[in-house]
């Protein structure tokens, strides 16, 4: 019983650094939009890598007390999921009233009154590109890695 | 991948969340190994196979080979 309680208190904390930043981004944003660029930028970032490293430790936690079918399960979940959720975005950027819905939030947030709609979606277009792309690269590389260390010589089994 | 599992544990009298803990599993790994949709790890069979005091070639049975094109 303490053992679970000693290792579900860092999981609740992760998972509210997981959560926590993204909020606070969104709770903040008619302050952040009168801050200077740079400002704006270390903030987001900050909550952006607190975001994505507690996700991480959090799944590598729960991925050590998972069997080898619950594994599978989150590696098929994943995979899938990952490629739905990037063809969704892409076919959502596609409908007119979701590119009006964008375009009408960044007004808001930025409050400027009237941004250029083919600007802004040309930005979030390349944002979301960015990202595949990012994460396409970091696959192949962790491959490369995971190539490697797998290939190595063989262990000391005496 | 064909296997005894079912038949193992029904003369045992075991129940599938039983084996599960015996060989420290979830359940749905035990139902799914079961009715041939999961393929375990080699530690797993030989965990199972330890449970039921076998040889893993008792409990599983490969599929034939499928014919080369």
């Amino acid at each position: 019983m303490s053992t679970q309680r000693q290792s579900s208190l860092p999981k609740a904390l992760l998972f509210g650094l997981m959560i926590i930043p993204p909020i606070c981004v969104v709770a903040t944003m008619p302050w952040l939009a009168e801050q200077p660029d740079a400002v704006v930028f270390l903030l987001t970032g900050i909550a952006a890598a607190l975001t994505v490293v507690a996700s991480f430790i959090l799944a590598i936690l729960h991925d050590r007390g998972v069997d080898e079918w619950n594994r599978s399960n989150a590696r098929f979940s994943s995979q899938w999921g990952w490629t739905a959720g990037a063809s969704l975005v892409a076919l959502l950027l596609a409908v007119p009233p979701i590119r009006d819905l964008i375009t009408v939030w960044v007004a808001s947030w930025t409050k400027v009154p009237d941004p250029d709609p083919t600007l802004v979606l040309i930005t979030f277009t390349f944002g979301f590109m960015a990202t595949v792309v990012a994460q396409l690269v970091c696959t192949a590389v962790l491959s490369v890695a995971w190539t490697a260390w797998k290939s190595r010589g063989p262990r000391d089994l005496a | 991948m064909k296997n005894r599992i079912r038949v193992l544990r029904a003369e045992r009298r075991w129940s599938q969340a039983e084996l599960a803990a015996q060989v420290g599993v979830s359940r749905n790994s035990i139902i799914s190994i079961e009715n041939g949709h999961f393929d375990p790890s080699l530690s797993l069979a030989f965990a199972i196979a330890d449970a039921f005091g076998c040889k893993i070639e008792d409990i599983f049975e490969r599929d034939p080979p499928k014919p080369k094109a």
